[in-house]
């Protein structure tokens, strides 16, 4: 292996670093007062195709109820969104919104937002669409 | 000839005006991973890393020998008893001596592979280290790639009282939303801003934001006691 100060060069071909080969961005609405059935969930997502295995991805989100905010995703940031709907026509039930970025397959990684019904009656979301905007950041093999 | 920018940086896939992050070192591994019954399972795999200051660190795991994969942090769902579950989960995180893989597995037992990698922190000390580099490819550099230009790499610590929180912002003043990358440090140990719960409840959690201007890491305290939490931030000149 090659030998390096790390401190002190801005760039040095000696050492492997992130190599950012793609990327793409897109959206996941989850739509008004959508309804989910008691003790279920549902799983609002798009899929997008990458074209390599071993790729590091990097994944941001933007929330339009939040908006100006671009959240590193990972299981950390499930659970920070936090909406109230209605259950048997009360209004005032809490749920949550769980961003989630995973491959389902070795050319194709899905970016959704899971939501939970904790309740045992239908929950039907707040009264305006949420727009999810995923960034996907992809990055070469770093092995 | 004209002379570039620098607000125009991010628009290059490299500038010599700015860093670029340097991976210090790399471990792979894979092991047969048993059936987690609670979530007390956890099975931990340590590697010294030989570095003189701790390496902060990401990675990516897999079922399937990497033809599927998954990143540290971002794990599989499945459904059981009509709720999601992750399931797997892995971190990675780092000591002055060691990187640990800290691996879950809900599903049956079977092997699962790891890949993960630890980059240079901003506070790294002034020494001579071997860099791993076998996997940079046929090109030492490559202009296929966009190499993400270090526009800050820095750290702040606060004290986190008692199951309390505090909101650490580090101003960039970029007028967009940059990547980023952040890291929680306490108890000896760095995260990956996010992953600090799950392998249990730790002393404390986190998750980050960028907005316009600034990069944002909330932490919350899950501890009787007060911690000292040093936020390591790495903010990208690119979108």
């Amino acid at each position: 292996m090659p030998t390096i100060d790390v401190s002190k060069f801005n760039f040095t071909t000696d050492a492997d670093t992130l190599k950012n080969n793609g990327g793409e961005t897109v959206t996941v609405t989850i739509p008004a007062s959508d309804t989910i059935t008691g003790s279920n969930f549902k799983l609002y997502s798009e899929d997008i195709e990458v074209d390599s295995e071993n790729q590091n991805v990097i994944v941001y989100m933007e929330n339009n109820k939040d908006s100006g905010k671009s959240y590193l995703v990972n299981v950390g940031v499930s659970g920070n969104f936090t909406r109230t709907g209605t259950v048997s026509a009360t209004p005032g039930f809490a749920y949550s919104l769980y961003p989630v970025s995973y491959r389902v397959g070795a050319e194709t990684f899905r970016v959704g937002v899971l939501v939970p019904n904790p309740y045992g009656s239908t929950l039907t979301l707040t009264g305006s669409a949420e727009i999810n905007t995923f960034k996907v950041r992809i990055f070469a093999d770093t092995f | 000839m004209p002379i570039p920018s620098v607000s125009d940086a991010k628009k290059f896939r490299y500038i010599s005006d700015y860093p670029i992050d340097k991976i210090v070192v790399r471990e792979q591994d894979s092991q047969v991973i048993p059936h987690a019954s609670s979530a007390s399972n956890v099975q931990i795999f340590t590697y010294p890393h030989g570095l003189s200051f701790r390496p902060l660190c990401h990675g990516i795991y897999s079922d399937d020998d990497f033809v599927t994969h998954y990143e540290a942090g971002n794990d599989p769902w499945f459904i059981f008893s009509g709720n999601p579950f992750p399931k797997y989960s892995m971190i990675v995180t780092s000591d002055t001596s060691d990187i640990t893989v800290q691996i879950i597995n809900y599903d049956s037992s079977k092997t699962l592979g790891w890949k993960v990698f630890g980059l240079a922190p901003s506070d790294a000390v002034s020494s001579t280290i071997n860099v791993p580099n076998d996997g940079i490819g046929n090109f030492v550099f490559n202009s296929d790639y966009n190499y993400l230009k270090l526009f800050m790499d820095t750290t702040d610590t606060v004290s986190v009282a008692s199951f309390g929180d505090e909101t650490v912002t580090f101003t960039h003043n970029l007028g967009y939303r940059p990547q980023f990358l952040a890291w929680t440090d306490y108890d000896g140990d760095a995260y990956l801003s996010g992953t600090e719960n799950s392998m249990g409840v730790s002393a404390v959690s986190s998750y980050s934001y960028a907005t316009d201007t600034t990069i944002v890491c909330e932490l919350l305290s899950n501890s009787l006691a007060a911690k000292d939490v040093t936020v390591h931030v790495k903010i990208y000149l690119d979108e």
